[in-house]
């Protein structure tokens, strides 16, 4: 799994006396994922990128990682990787130099995983759980990392609880897919708080995030400023225009997580919540229950996830009916289309094979019931064989 | 014939004896090392010894079977469920599994020359350069 540094042995060779002070103790480390799957329905577009014919990039994954060791205190860490779906564009997850204050804390700069869910900052690696990966119902956030700093605290409450606190801050930008759109997404103020009690076989954690969000792209723009037009006929309608902006607003995140792991029996459940402070995206939720057991070699598992929102969409004045904006388009359908309903559930059995050492192999049938925003059912079908070097 | 059957009755009394002992530097041995302290330093969950020494946990190689009883019987995981726990730490960047050597006498004479070291050796291999710290 680990692979000294043949600098290293180089640096000690070269030196007959002592081990020179430059000398940087290197470590690398990998993990991959190939796999292919299949979905039964071309027309339900999901997180998930499946369709009728086979295809063997949504869950393919390669990554590199590289820790130096500078000193006893201080280390650098940086993880790349190429995803199947990005067209294995190298992508730079991880990059931060950690500090270790002492044997209870650390801190990180630069680029870090925000730990939003259970799962987030090891999602990457599937051989570190036992789905193919997680339920999108519930992981469904459209980015993973943030610039920034993060404070690591953790301490033996008793002698078998074992408990952290975890505080970040830092921000955020790229090109993102919202509404279907590929977007500019600019996070702010990232702040967050993660909790953690581990006692043997179970693990409690609790997180809150916060940061200030603006959302935009081409369309939100013209039908912005079209909204904004006084020309427009009882217009302009400014109340409807911020309703739908995404700027600069408020988004809180919610997770709580219950993960056992007990007797060969694994459970794991997760509930999360998104809430917009105003707009027109309506507040949601996604949760889930996992259950598992280990005989052998062989895990088999079954996970019911869910996502679902409450209906309000914020307006503070109903949006008009019959006005036509300027491109031709009726504006209250324009408006409806970039409501982000979402209802859906899914249920994934499957079954991980630890055929060797470091290397597992997976198989998952996955049903999705969507209900919003358009009414529609697939099954997905996948195999995927995870390993770490 | 004599020798004959001092070699049969030597190799079934190590058959008997056969045992795992977990062993600590000398340096070490005032404070000793109960089998709890030994799971949590071989998870990364523990840091320094009782003694105050750096934790430096050593490992025999995967698949051997004496790694297997020991993360079985100490550490209360399969190989598979240790590896996906080092792998979730790794790629975290929250820590590294214990370095690895490939036979008694290596982690004997690691342990030996290295306060704060930890390791596990099979009984019969116990000489006077280590200390048990408690066997199973």
């Amino acid at each position: 799994m680990r692979l000294k540094s043949p600098l290293l042995a180089i640096a000690m060779t070269a030196s007959t006396v002592s081990v020179p002070a430059w000398a940087i103790e290197l470590d690398f480390n990998g993990f991959i994922s190939v796999g292919g799957g299949i979905s039964s329905n071309d027309e339900l577009n999901l997180d998930i990128d499946y369709n009728e014919d086979v295809s063997f990039d949504e869950d393919s994954i390669l990554g590199i990682q590289t820790t130096a060791a500078i000193n006893d205190k201080m280390s650098l860490t940086a993880q790349l990787v190429a995803r199947g779906k990005d067209d294995y564009d190298l992508e730079a997850e991880w990059a931060f130099v950690s500090y270790e204050i002492n044997d209870e804390a650390y801190g990180r700069a630069g680029r870090l995983r925000v730990p939003f869910f259970a799962y987030s900052e090891s999602i990457d690696v599937g051989y570190s759980y036992h789905w193919i990966r997680p339920p999108s119902e519930v992981y469904r956030l459209p980015f993973s990392s943030i610039d920034g700093v993060d404070a690591n605290y953790t301490t033996w409450l008793t002698d078998d609880w074992e408990t952290s606190a975890q505080v970040y801050f830092g921000t955020y930008s790229d090109e993102v897919d919202v509404f279907g759109q590929e977007s500019e997404l600019d996070l702010k103020n990232g702040t967050g708080l993660v909790l953690t009690a581990n006692y043997d076989w179970l693990t409690l954690r609790g997180s809150v995030h916060y940061a200030t969000v603006t959302v935009t792209n081409d369309d939100i723009e013209a039908l912005d400023s079209a909204l904004r037009n006084p020309l427009l006929p009882g217009g302009p309608y400014d109340s409807v225009a911020d309703d739908i902006a995404v700027d600069e607003n408020d988004v809180m995140f919610y997770e709580a997580a219950v993960l056992a792991d007990y007797n060969d029996y694994i459970f794991v459940a997760e509930w999360t919540m998104l809430d917009y402070d105003r707009s027109a995206i309506p507040d949601d939720t996604g949760w889930m229950i996992s259950v598992g057991k280990r005989i052998g070699a062989f895990t088999p598992h079954l996970t019911f996830a869910k996502e679902e929102d409450d209906g309000e969409t914020g307006f503070s004045d109903p949006v008009p009916a019959g006005i036509t904006l300027p491109d031709g388009r009726d504006l209250k359908a324009v408006v409806d289309g970039l409501e982000t309903e979402a209802l859906q559930e899914s249920w994934i059995a499957g079954v991980r094979w630890d055929v060797m050492p470091s290397a597992a192999l997976k198989f998952e049938a996955q049903y999705t019931d969507r209900k919003e925003p358009e009414d529609d059912d697939t099954m997905i079908y996948s195999v995927v064989l995870d390993a770490v070097f | 014939m004599k020798l004959v059957i001092a070699v049969l009755f030597s190799f079934f009394t190590s058959l008997v004896m056969a045992g795992t002992s977990v062993i600590i530097n000398p340096a070490d041995a005032g404070s000793g090392l109960s089998k709890g302290d030994a799971k949590k330093i071989f998870l990364g969950k523990m840091k320094s010894l009782p003694s105050g020494a750096k934790a430096q946990p050593i490992d025999q190689a995967a698949g051997s079977a004496i790694r297997g009883s020991f993360l079985d019987t100490v550490v209360g995981k399969s190989e598979s469920q240790y590896k996906s726990f080092w792998a979730k730490k790794v790629f975290t960047g929250k820590g590294k599994p214990p370095a690895e050597k490939a036979s008694d006498a290596e982690v004997k004479a690691f342990v030996a020359s290295t306060p704060g070291a930890v390791g596990y050796i099979d009984s019969g291999s116990l000489d006077g350069t280590v200390t048990e710290a408690f066997a199973y």
